[in-house]
């Protein structure tokens, strides 16, 4: 047979390649003449019996895959490293034993093997305990390990020539899959993987793991050392000096509640904001609830324009026009998940359009003393492009120093909204549905309070996060930590959960690291004056509306 | 013979009364001329307005939407006095009344108060609170500041006009005159034309009849 021919089908003892049916099906004559004849009838079906057969096949194997999945590596998208370390690692000054690390995609980006880890701090007050299934991590702190095998085995490493490499080693791909430590959900990137017996193992990033057993760890000499007698410390200035801050393109630490700020790095940068927008929007709603415009009893109608939003491709909770929602469920909407519609809804309930509320966010900005850059668009964060030939895409815009304002008067002014933002997860009951919140911190770290996630293209995964902590008065404080411009969400996480635990720390200390604060700058007269004749007025309508609620 | 004697004796007479009427009525021009110019005449000097818009617009642009009030709908051309005395020894002397200045530099800031109240409205419009007057607005500054906007800006010493000083050495000069008949000859060298009717005092250049200053009458302090 000759090779460009391909064998098609087979009915009986007669087989008819594909050169032979495209020409006869080529030829409309033929073609007509076929369809009508037993012999493309037969065609046919044999052409469908064999696809038929081919489709059963592959079902079979992914039936196959699929029961197979629950005792090795899930069928996620697989990543395999060829980046890869047996990194020497020396507990309390005992000799170092290997730890399987992989550079997730850059080198020095480590993530490092929890079993080899469990397996080196077993006996000393950092150890841990764990399961790892291939959908599921279990820690389990304070608690020997049980050894499964394979622990501590280096990778295996092929010769080429005078070259010594490593074999590559395949993962899933990173994500955050499903980990609880002692029994609470938890949210942090890792990868999963196997170990040299093939057991299953799960890699997180070094510093999380620092963090999780809240135990110090350094390099020096080209070993990972570990004192299980000191717990983990955020050294700023080291960090500061190692380029920490270089990952990010702002930030900024302090206690909200006093207005101090602690560690600040471009923080008067202005920068694309995205869904941490949603924090002024939040301000603004409980401004309104203040100043009796609305309640929190109120109904809400979902407009046309946030019904449109839902499902586009920025939509988070699928609405339709005319639904009615409490305004306290669109609150939990607007900061769990951060919907976009509900954020819509609720600025178009208070102003009767976005144009206006957004008008009064801008305002406030001015009010607060926000930067001249800072700048709203519109209620949610969203990028817009400009009505222009040259259109071009803009966001809202202010820099780490404005949020801070922004979250301290917020807090200060409303205490009551990190009953919203500290919760986890949240039944909808008009959109039939629970949603989650999106700041991992509220699951890693304990006393956090909030405060709001955000992500685009532009802004980089940011966070604006919030421990509670008290003082020795018993009198509380917001410690607030401002990320804004990681690459990624991993990223963002590491970063922030390390600056809030920064600040929480500088709190516990009661000393203020000594450094130069930027005073804000000075209003203009004119500016001042119009502020505080127009603050007069607000509280002058408020004293006369009669419709004034309570403060919740 | 004897009514020619009356005839010439007639004529003689008229001419005399004519000549000494004549002499008279001019003695009396001269003296009206430089008796009639001594005094104070008081002008009005228009003062180019775009100082004090200028300087408005830059104290109202420090707020945020102050680019949007129309300053020059609110502060014209200021206007001053000058005072031009002449003495009867020969010396003269003009200057700016300072008063006249004050009550420009009040009028200025009165303009900008009105357009700080436009402001007002603009801005608490912004955040739903539509209809504010320029009598509510004033009433929230008071209740706001203790005092209204042209108190605050007198208050706080802001200065729309140029400084008086600076006016003064324009304006302030003295010298000496002397006037032959219709001429005000000034510091013995420039030459006008002068014209005095009533409380009214004209003078203008011969060499540019469209150049002149026109004085009223000033009540001495």
């Amino acid at each position: 047979m000759p090779a460009s021919e391909v064998l098609v089908l087979r009915k009986g003892k007669r087989r008819y390649t594909a050169q032979f049916i495209n020409t006869m099906l080529n030829n409309e004559y033929n073609k007509n003449f076929l369809k009508e004849t037993r012999i493309y009838q037969n065609l046919m079906l044999a052409a469908n019996k064999t696809a038929r057969n081919i489709l059963v096949l592959m079902l079979a194997l992914a039936l196959a895959a699929v029961s197979f999945q629950s005792a090795s590596i899930p069928l996620h998208a697989a990543e395999n490293h060829s980046l890869l370390e047996n990194l020497p690692f020396s507990v309390d000054e005992r000799a170092a034993v290997t730890v399987r690390t992989i550079h997730g995609s850059y080198a020095y980006n480590r993530y490092v093997s929890l079993r080899d880890m469990a397996a080196a701090l077993s006996g000393t007050p950092k150890s841990f305990n764990l399961t790892v299934s291939g959908s599921e991590i279990n820690l389990f702190l304070h608690r020997d390990y049980t050894p499964v095998g394979g622990e501590n085995t280096p990778f295996i490493t092929e010769n080429e020539g005078e070259e010594t490499r490593s074999s590559i080693y395949q993962t899933n791909a990173l994500g955050i899959h499903a980990m609880n430590i002692d029994g609470e959900k938890a949210r942090y990137h890792n990868y999963l993987g196997e170990n040299a017996e093939g057991q299953p193992d799960a890699f997180l990033c070094i510093t999380d793991i620092a963090m999780i057993l809240d135990v110090d760890l350094w390099f020096s000499e080209g070993i990972l050392r570990a004192d299980t007698s000191r717990n983990f410390i955020v050294s700023m200035d080291e960090l500061q000096k190692d380029g920490f801050f270089l990952e990010v393109r702002s930030a900024l630490v302090g206690d909200a509640t006093e207005g101090i700020v602690y560690t600040e790095s471009e923080a008067d940068l202005s920068v694309p904001i995205a869904s941490t927008t949603k924090l002024m929007t939040l301000l603004l709603i409980m401004d309104a609830i203040r100043a009796g415009e609305i309640s929190l009893e109120d109904n809400v109608s979902i407009s046309e324009n946030a019904a449109a939003l839902s499902e586009t491709a920025d939509g988070v909770i699928p609405m339709k026009a005319g639904m009615r929602a409490g305004l306290m469920e669109l609150l939990y909407a607007l900061m769990l998940p951060s919907s976009n519609e509900s954020a819509l809804a609720l600025a178009e309930r208070i102003c009767d359009s976005e144009e206006a509320f957004v008008a009064r966010m801008n305002d406030k900005a001015r009010e607060l003393g926000f930067s001249e850059e800072a700048c709203f668009y519109n209620c949610h964060g969203l990028p817009i492009f400009t009505d222009s030939v040259a259109a071009s895409k803009i966001q809202n815009h202010m820099s780490a120093r404005d949020m801070f304002l922004l979250v301290s008067h917020l807090l200060n002014e409303y205490p009551q909204v990190t009953e919203i933002t500290s919760t986890k997860e949240m039944r909808l009951p008009t959109f039939d549905r629970t949603v989650n919140n999106t700041n991992p911190l509220l699951y890693n770290m304990p006393n956090v309070v909030g405060l709001k996630t955000g992500t685009t293209n532009a802004s980089g995964a940011s966070l604006v996060s919030a421990a509670e902590m008290a003082d020795t008065t018993g009198r509380k404080h917001i410690i607030v930590a401002i990320e804004y411009g990681a690459e990624d969400a991993s990223a963002r996480n590491t970063v922030s959960q390390i600056l809030l635990r920064y600040g929480c720390q500088v709190f516990q200390s009661g000393t203020v690291p000594v450094q130069e604060r930027t005073p804000a700058p000075e209003l203009p007269e004119a500016e001042m004056l119009v502020r505080k004749i127009l603050g007069s007025l607000y509280d002058k309508r408020n004293d006369t509306d009669g419709t004034k609620n309570t403060q919740e | 013979m004897k009514s020619i004697k009356i005839i010439v004796i007639s004529i003689l007479l008229v001419s005399c009364l004519t000549l000494g009427g004549l002499f008279v009525w001019l003695a009396l021009l001269n003296a009206h001329g430089e008796k009639g110019l001594s005094g104070s005449w008081q002008m009005q000097e228009t003062l180019d307005g775009k100082y004090a818009r200028n300087a408005a617009r830059e104290w109202l642009s420090g707020a945020d939407m102050g680019e949007q009030v129309e300053i020059a709908d609110y502060i014209d051309n200021p206007k001053v006095s000058i005072i031009l005395t002449f003495r009867e020894d020969g010396s003269w002397e003009k200057r700016l009344e300072k008063e006249s200045y004050e009550k420009a530099e009040e009028r200025a800031r009165k303009g900008l108060a009105a357009a700080f109240y436009e402001l007002l409205a603009l801005r608490a419009a912004k955040t739903g609170h539509d209809g504010l007057s320029q009598e509510d607005a004033s009433q929230l500054m008071q209740e706001a500041t203790g005092m209204n906007a042209e108190e605050y800006f007198s208050e706080t010493g802001l200065r729309l006009l140029p400084p008086l000083d600076e006016l003064q050495s324009f304006y302030d000069s003295s010298g000496t005159y002397a006037v032959e008949k219709d001429e005000l000859i000034w510091n013995k060298a420039s030459r006008y034309h002068f014209l005095v009717d009533d409380d009214m005092l004209v003078i203008y250049s011969d060499e540019n009849r469209d150049f002149y200053e026109v004085y009223k009458k000033y009540a001495s302090e």
